[in-house]
């Protein structure tokens, strides 16, 4: 049965490939396609837009993992209510506003953005476990 | 047990085949007592070879979380189908195939290989929420 933290998972999913799509654009400016295609060997360190794009795609792949055992357990569990529904709708459009959020620097409000979708996280799997 | 579980099975063997390469090239490189001791400075002792199938690995670690999801969504939503069997298939050849194309340097293959595999997952999750 497809819960709305489902479909909230899918499309968290469809926004981590919108943020591949704008760090792979913006590192390949910087780098160039023929390094990108490369093995790699020599390190280089994105820096400005790329470097930023390429952090918060990293960090949302970290968020994400922690995002599906949360709807795993709800949906499974037979435990999804209005809370995990708002809680699951609260991760994405706080994950959502992080891309701008890094990428035009938005200092402190990233990180309380970060902690909007993380508490989020915590706060549907309290609520399955309770 | 769907094929697209069984796919998620074959993904998480071919993880722990790669960690498992990885490992045997990390040991050739700095020995056992290098293995099991806390790694300081790591990336300087190692050989391209052994920093490559990290570099593959790690990426592994990031794509897996979305493969995962895709196959849930699917899976709970009740929307299997051929499709969803054949893409979540040619995820795993994908992966199988991003290892040697790492390690080996097939440019630009490897790219296109990732992206095959990052396509199936975007697919997969369409499907799911269609």
């Amino acid at each position: 049965m497809m819960t709305p933290e489902l479909t909230v998972l899918a499309l968290a999913v469809l926004l981590q490939g919108l943020q591949f799509a704008i760090f792979s654009v913006s590192a390949q400016m910087q780098v160039g396609p023929r390094y990108a295609a490369s093995p790699r060997d020599e390190p280089r360190q994105l820096t400005g837009l790329a470097g930023r794009a390429q952090r918060a795609m990293t960090n949302h792949f970290e968020g994400l993992v922690m995002f599906t055992a949360a709807v795993l357990v709800v949906v499974a569990g037979g435990q999804s209510s209005d809370v995990t529904q708002a809680a699951a709708w609260t991760y994405l459009g706080a994950r959502v506003l992080y891309v701008p959020a890094y990428l035009l620097g938005w200092a402190p409000w990233r990180s309380a953005i970060w902690v909007v979708g993380f508490l989020a996280t915590m706060l549907m799997l309290i609520a399955a476990l309770l | 047990m769907s094929p697209e579980l069984a796919a998620l099975s074959a993904v998480a063997l071919v993880h722990f085949a790669t960690i498992f390469v990885a490992q045997r090239f990390l040991t050739r490189d700095i020995g056992r007592d290098g293995n099991a001791g806390t790694r300081e400075n790591l990336d300087d002792r190692l050989s391209p070879i052994s920093l490559r199938l990290r570099r593959a690995t790690a990426n592994f670690t990031e794509n897996v979380g979305p493969f995962i999801i895709a196959v849930l969504v699917v899976v709970l939503a009740g929307k299997t189908s051929t499709w969803t069997a054949a893409l979540a298939w040619a995820y795993v050849a994908a992966r199988v195939l991003y290892v040697p194309a790492y390690a080996l340097a097939w440019v630009p293959w490897r790219s296109v290989i990732w992206f095959a595999g990052f396509v199936a997952t975007l697919a997969l999750l369409v499907l799911g929420l269609i």
